[in-house]
C-alpha cells in the first residue's frame, strides 16, 4: 500500500482474500489511481478511521475519501461499523458503499437507513463487478463533490 | 116420640158443646159423627147417616151409621154396612140442589122399595129428614135423620139441623183449608189464624158469656176477662154505632153476617177482626137466647205481628242452632249481645267470656283500627266482607269471611254477623299465589343457573335459588369430588335466619341421609319428625353445635343424562309449615336445570380445557417452526453471502487467468475457464433464485389493491430493454385490477412474462398476450404465448423447483422460477395453472384469493 501524495483514499473493509484480490483487480482494471488501504475487521477499520489503537498517530493524508463497506466482517460486522461512523462527526459524511454479497432486503434497508450512500451487490460474474466497480470509482471519487470540500 | 124428642137439652147447648167438639176435631168424620148424635139427641131422632164422598170423588156412601139403643139409652154406631138408604135419588137430589128435604112418610115413595133392604126396614123407619153440609157451595156431605114414628115436617128443627150443619161444615172447611196449608208449607209450621179464632157466645144483649182461650192472644184478654162485657165496648169508637146496628139485624134474624170491626186489645192497640154471627133462639117461643159469634183477626198489624214473632221464632231457631259461627254486637258499643253455639264452639271462649267481649277483642291487635273505622262509617244494612281475621281463644288467628246483617236487638241497633272461617281456601290461595311466584322464580333461576361459569358457581346458584323459589332458610348443593366419592364440593345458601352460620363448613362426607337420595335417585320429603325418625337419619354427629338446626327436608338428587346421579340438593326450614309436594316438584324441576348446567360446565371445562391445550401446543409449534425459521433465515443469509463469494473467486480469477495468461492457454484451455466461469455463473443464478423462492414463503404479505397491467408493461419494458433486438408483440389487456403484495405479484409477472419472452425466442412473429377474465366468479389472469409449448403430460412437473422441460442449452433457466410463481399465488389464496402444446405455445392461469382481491 502506497503512501499518499495526494490521490484520494479508498479504504476497502473487507474480510475474504479472495474479494479483496479481486476488487482491487476490478479498481486495478477500471484504471482508476486511488490509493487503496486494506482492513480486515470490523474493529480495525473503526482503528483506522479514528487514527487510533495500532493506527494512531496515522498520517492524516490517509484519511479515505471512500469507504468500501463488506457487511459480514469478523469481530464487529459491517452495519455496527456504519452506525459508529455516522455517530462520529469526522466521519458523518464520509462517502460509505456497501459491498456485499447479500442481496437480503433486510441488509439494504438497515445499510441505507444507517446512512449508507450506496448499496452494491457484488455479482459472480466478475466483468459485471468490474462494470459496478468502474461506476462507484467514477462517481463518489471523481464526480461526487464531498460536503466539506464544496 | 116427642117427649123424647127434647130429652137431648137445649139448641144453645147443644151448639156450644158443638163448637166446643169441633175446637178438637179437624176431620171430617168424627166432626159429623158430632153433628149426627148432637142432633138424634137434640131432636128425637131414632137413627142417622152421614153420606160422603167416596175417596175416587164420585160415588156418595153412607160414611158413618148410627143407631139409638134403647137399652143404653144412646146412639151406637152401627158395624153394618148396609146403609138405610141405598145409592140413589133422596141422597142425591139433597146433595146436588143443597136443600134440605123432609120426608114424613117414606113408605109412600115409589122408590120405597129400598126399605126392604138394610136397617131401615129392619129398624123400621117411617120418616126422614135430609140436610146437607155446605161450605162453600160445596156439598162435604149429606145427613140423613130417620124416625120411626111417621114424623111430619118441623121446620125450626130442619132450620136448627141446617145451622148446626153449616157450622160445622164452616168450621170444617177451614180446618180442612188451614191442613192443607199446614201440608204445603209443613217445614215452617205455619199455623193458620182460623185455629186461633175466638168463639165466642153472647147473651141476646150481646154481652160475652163465654170466649174461647184464643182471645188471649188476639185481645190480649184471658176468655173469663171477658165474661159480662159488652163487644162495642172492646171496639174503636168509630164502630161502635155499625156494631150496634148489625147486632140489631141477627137479632132481627139476619144471620150470617161477616162484618169487620176494629177491637181494642188489652194492651190499647186497635185490631181488625171479621166476625161470623148468629142469633141462637129458642125453638118455641123463636126468641134470641144466645148470639153465637166466631171472629178471626184480618188485621195486618197483628198479621206482621205474628210474622214477627213467627220470625223471631224461626230467628232463634236459625240463629241457635247454626252451624255457622253467629254472633249479634251492638253497633254503638261493640259489645257482643249474643253468640251462638257454633261460635263458641270454633272459636273455644266460653259463652259467658264471648258475651263479656267486644268485636274488637277477636281481632289481631294489628286489625283492630281498621275494624274501629269501619264500624263507625255508615254501612248498607247487608254487608259481606272478605280479607279480616279473628282471634281464636287459643291464639290461632283464622281468616274469615263475614256477612253483616244491620237488626235491631233487645232495642239496640245491632248487627249480626255470620263468619265463615277461609282459612283453609286462604291458605290454598297463598299456596297458588306462593307457586306462581315460585314458578318466576325458577324461571329466573333458570337463567341464573344456566350463566354460570364453573362447577362452584352452579352450586352456589343452585342453592340460592333452591332457597329462594322453595322459600326456605336452608340449602346446599353438593356433588362427590375426588375418587372417594365424598360430597366435599359443595355450596350453601343460608336466609338471615342463620346469619350466624354464614361460614358454617360442612365437610359433607356423603354419608348423610342424602345418600338415600343419591343412591335412590328419587327425591325425599320428611317433616322433622319423619326426619328424626327415619333409620338413616344420622343427626350432626361431630358437627353438633356448629351445624345449623334443621325444621323439615326437601331433597333431591341432580341426574346426568344417563340417568346417573351427579350429586344432590337440599333444602331445610320452609318459611312456612312443612314442604308440600309442589315444593318437592320445584326442587326435582331446579335440579333438572342445574344437572344440565352441571354437565355443560362439565364438558364446557373440557372443551375449554382442550381449547387451552391445543392453544399450547400452537404455541410451542409457532416457537419451533419461529425457531426453525430464524435458522432458516439464517441459514439463508449464509448462504446468500458466503456460498456465492467463492463462486464470485471461480469466476474473477478464471476471468483474470484469461485475460492475464490468455497468450499461455491454447483454444481448448480457454473454453474450459469459459465452461468453468459458465458454471459459476448457472450457481450464482441457482443460488439466487433459491434464496428467492425461501423469501417468498417467509416475508409477510402486504396486500393492496393494484393493476397488474401496469406492472406487465414496467416487466415488459424491461424485457425489451435488455434484449431491443427482439421482435416480441405483446399486449397487455388494459386495467387488470388486482389486490395483493406489489413486489410478489410483479415477481409472478416477472417469471411468467419473462418465460414467455424467453420461450417465443426461436419462434418467428413472437406473440405475448396478458389479459384477465371472470370465470365463475373468480378474476383469472392469463399469460400466454405461441412459443415453443411444452407437452401436457409433464405439466405437474412445472411448478416443481428445478423442473424443467427444456435443455438448458435452447432455454437457460434455473428451474426455480414457476415454483416461486406458484408458492407467491398459493399465498395469496389462489392457484396456478398451465396449458401448452409443444411447438404451438402456452397459457399461465392464476387466480388470486377473495381475501386478497
Amino acid at each position: 500500500m502506497s503512501r499518499g501524495d495526494g490521490a484520494k483514499v479508498i479504504l476497502l473493509i473487507e474480510d475474504n482474500p479472495d474479494d479483496i484480490e479481486l476488487t482491487l483487480r476490478a479498481f486495478q482494471r477500471a484504471k482508476l489511481a486511488n490509493d487503496i488501504e486494506v482492513v480486515q475487521d470490523g474493529e480495525e477499520a473503526l482503528d483506522y478511521l479514528f487514527a487510533r489503537g495500532p493506527f494512531e498517530g496515522r498520517d492524516p493524508g490517509l484519511d479515505p475519501h471512500l469507504v468500501l463497506l463488506d457487511l459480514k466482517l469478523p469481530k464487529i460486522d459491517g452495519l455496527e461499523v456504519l452506525r459508529q461512523l455516522r455517530g462520529d462527526a469526522r466521519t458523518r459524511t464520509l462517502p460509505v458503499v456497501v459491498l456485499t454479497s447479500s442481496q437480503e432486503e433486510r441488509d439494504v434497508v438497515e445499510s441505507y437507513r444507517l446512512g449508507a450512500n450506496s448499496y452494491v451487490r457484488k455479482p459472480v460474474d466478475f466483468h459485471e463487478f468490474t462494470e459496478a466497480t468502474n461506476q462507484l470509482g467514477l462517481y463518489w471519487l471523481v464526480l461526487n463533490v464531498p460536503p466539506g470540500a464544496g | 116420640m116427642s117427649t123424647r124428642a127434647h130429652r137431648g137439652g137445649d139448641p144453645l147447648s147443644f151448639l156450644l158443646e158443638l163448637a166446643h167438639r169441633m175446637e178438637m176435631s179437624q176431620e171430617l168424620e168424627p166432626a159429623l159423627a158430632t153433628l149426627v148424635e148432637g142432633l138424634a139427641r137434640l131432636q128425637g131422632w131414632d137413627a142417622a147417616e152421614a153420606w160422603v164422598l167416596e175417596s175416587d170423588g164420585k160415588t156418595i156412601v153412607p160414611g158413618a151409621v148410627w143407631v139409638r139403643d134403647d137399652e143404653l139409652g144412646a146412639f151406637v154406631r152401627e158395624d153394618s154396612p148396609h146403609a138405610y138408604l141405598p145409592d140413589g135419588g133422596l141422597v142425591r137430589d139433597v146433595w146436588r140442589t143443597r136443600t134440605t128435604a123432609w120426608h114424613e112418610d117414606l113408605l109412600s115413595l115409589p122408590e120405597r122399595d129400598f126399605l126392604r133392604h138394610g136397617s131401615a126396614e129392619r129398624h123400621g123407619i117411617r120418616s126422614a129428614a135430609l140436610v146437607p153440609v155446605v161450605a162453600s157451595e160445596r156439598t162435604l156431605a149429606v145427613l140423613a135423620l130417620f124416625s120411626r114414628d111417621p114424623r111430619p115436617e118441623d121446620p125450626d128443627a130442619m132450620r136448627l139441623a141446617r145451622a148446626a150443619a153449616t157450622e160445622v161444615a164452616w168450621l170444617l172447611e177451614r180446618r180442612i183449608h188451614a191442613r192443607r196449608v199446614r201440608e204445603a208449607d209443613a217445614r215452617f209450621e205455619l199455623v193458620s189464624g182460623n185455629a186461633r179464632d175466638i168463639v165466642s157466645m153472647h147473651a141476646p144483649d150481646g154481652a160475652y158469656l163465654w170466649a174461647s182461650p184464643s182471645a188471649l192472644e188476639i185481645l190480649g184478654y184471658r176468655p173469663e176477662e171477658l165474661v159480662g162485657r159488652m163487644p162495642p165496648d172492646l171496639m174503636h169508637p168509630e164502630d161502635r154505632e155499625r156494631a150496634i146496628g148489625n147486632l140489631r139485624e141477627l137479632l132481627a134474624g139476619n144471620d150470617r153476617r161477616l162484618p169487620r170491626y176494629r177491637y181494642r186489645r188489652k194492651d190499647g192497640s186497635y185490631v181488625w177482626l171479621e166476625s161470623a154471627a148468629r142469633a141462637v133462639r129458642d125453638e118455641t117461643t123463636g126468641e134470641v137466647t144466645r148470639l153465637v159469634a166466631s171472629s178471626r183477626d184480618v188485621d195486618e198489624s197483628v198479621r206482621d205481628r205474628r210474622a214477627l214473632e213467627e220470625s223471631q221464632r224461626r230467628f232463634r231457631r236459625l240463629f241457635a242452632d247454626n252451624p255457622l259461627p253467629m254472633w249479634v254486637f251492638d253497633t254503638e258499643t261493640l259489645a257482643i249481645l249474643e253468640v251462638n253455639e257454633a261460635a263458641v264452639a270454633a272459636y273455644g271462649y266460653e259463652r259467658a267470656a264471648f258475651l263479656g267481649m267486644s268485636v274488637l277483642d277477636i281481632r289481631p291487635a294489628e286489625d283492630r283500627p281498621a275494624l274501629r273505622k269501619m264500624v263507625s262509617s255508615e254501612r248498607p244494612a247487608l254487608t259481606r266482607a272478605s280479607g279480616w281475621r279473628h282471634v281464636r281463644a287459643d291464639g290461632t288467628v283464622l281468616d274469615v269471611e263475614i256477612d253483616s246483617h244491620a237488626t235491631v236487638f233487645n232495642g239496640r241497633a245491632a248487627r249480626l254477623i255470620v263468619a265463615r272461617d277461609v282459612s283453609r281456601r286462604r291458605q290454598l290461595e297463598r299456596e297458588r299465589e306462593r307457586r306462581s311466584v315460585q314458578l318466576a322464580a325458577l324461571a329466573d333461576a333458570a337463567v341464573r343457573i344456566h350463566g354460570a361459569a364453573d362447577l362452584d358457581s352452579v352450586l352456589q346458584r343452585l342453592a340460592d335459588a333452591a332457597r329462594d323459589v322453595i322459600g326456605a332458610h336452608q340449602a346446599i348443593a353438593s356433588l362427590p369430588d375426588g375418587p372417594t366419592g365424598m360430597h366435599t364440593r359443595y355450596r350453601v345458601s343460608l336466609s338471615e335466619r342463620y346469619a350466624g352460620y354464614r361460614d358454617y363448613d360442612g365437610h359433607p362426607d356423603g354419608t348423610g341421609i342424602y345418600r338415600l337420595v343419591v343412591e335412590r335417585r328419587h327425591p325425599l320429603r320428611m317433616t322433622q319428625a319423619e326426619l328424626e325418625a327415619h333409620p338413616a337419619y344420622r343427626a350432626f354427629g361431630a358437627e353438633a353445635g356448629s351445624h345449623p338446626p334443621l325444621r323439615g327436608w326437601l331433597a333431591a338428587p341432580l341426574l346426568g343424562t344417563g340417568g346417573e346421579a351427579l350429586g344432590v340438593v337440599q333444602v331445610s326450614d320452609r318459611d312456612e309449615g312443612d314442604f308440600t309436594a309442589d315444593d318437592e316438584a320445584m326442587l326435582v324441576q331446579l335440579a333438572q336445570l342445574a344437572s344440565v348446567a352441571l354437565e355443560k360446565t362439565t364438558l364446557l371445562g373440557a372443551v375449554q380445557e382442550q381449547a387451552r391445550d391445543l392453544e399450547r401446543r400452537v404455541g410451542a409449534r409457532t416457537a419451533e417452526l419461529q425457531a426453525l425459521n430464524r435458522e432458516l433465515e439464517g441459514f439463508s443469509y449464509s448462504v446468500s453471502h458466503d456460498l456465492r463469494t467463492p463462486l464470485r473467486a471461480i469466476d474473477g480469477f478464471g476471468s483474470a487467468l484469461l485475460e492475464d495468461y490468455a497468450d499461455r492457454l491454447d483454444a481448448e484451455g480457454r473454453h474450459y475457464l469459459e465452461r468453468m466461469r459458465g458454471a459459476a455463473q448457472h450457481m450464482g443464478t441457482l443460488i439466487d433464485d433459491l434464496l428467492t423462492l425461501s423469501r417468498v414463503g417467509r416475508t409477510s404479505l402486504e396486500p393492496r389493491d393494484l393493476d397488474l397491467a401496469e406492472l406487465a408493461r414496467e416487466v415488459a419494458a424491461e424485457l425489451r430493454e435488455a434484449e431491443p433486438d427482439r421482435e416480441v408483440a405483446l399486449t397487455v389487456q388494459e386495467g387488470l385490477p388486482a389486490r395483493g403484495d406489489r413486489t410478489l405479484l410483479r415477481l409472478v409477472l416477472q417469471n411468467l412474462i419473462g418465460n414467455a419472452w424467453k420461450f417465443t425466442s426461436h419462434t418467428a412473429g413472437a406473440r405475448i398476450d396478458v389479459r384477465a377474465e371472470q370465470v365463475e366468479g373468480a378474476m383469472t389472469y392469463t399469460v400466454s404465448d405461441n412459443g415453443a409449448g411444452f407437452d401436457m403430460r409433464y405439466v405437474e412437473q412445472l411448478f416443481r423447483p428445478f423442473q424443467r422441460l427444456h435443455a438448458a442449452a435452447d432455454f437457460p433457466g434455473s428451474g426455480v422460477g414457476l415454483a416461486n410463481v406458484q408458492r407467491i399465488v398459493q399465498r395469496h389464496g389462489g392457484r396456478v395453472w398451465a396449458e401448452g402444446e409443444v411447438d404451438v405455445g402456452a397459457a399461465f392461469h392464476f387466480t388470486l384469493g377473495e381475501g386478497t382481491r
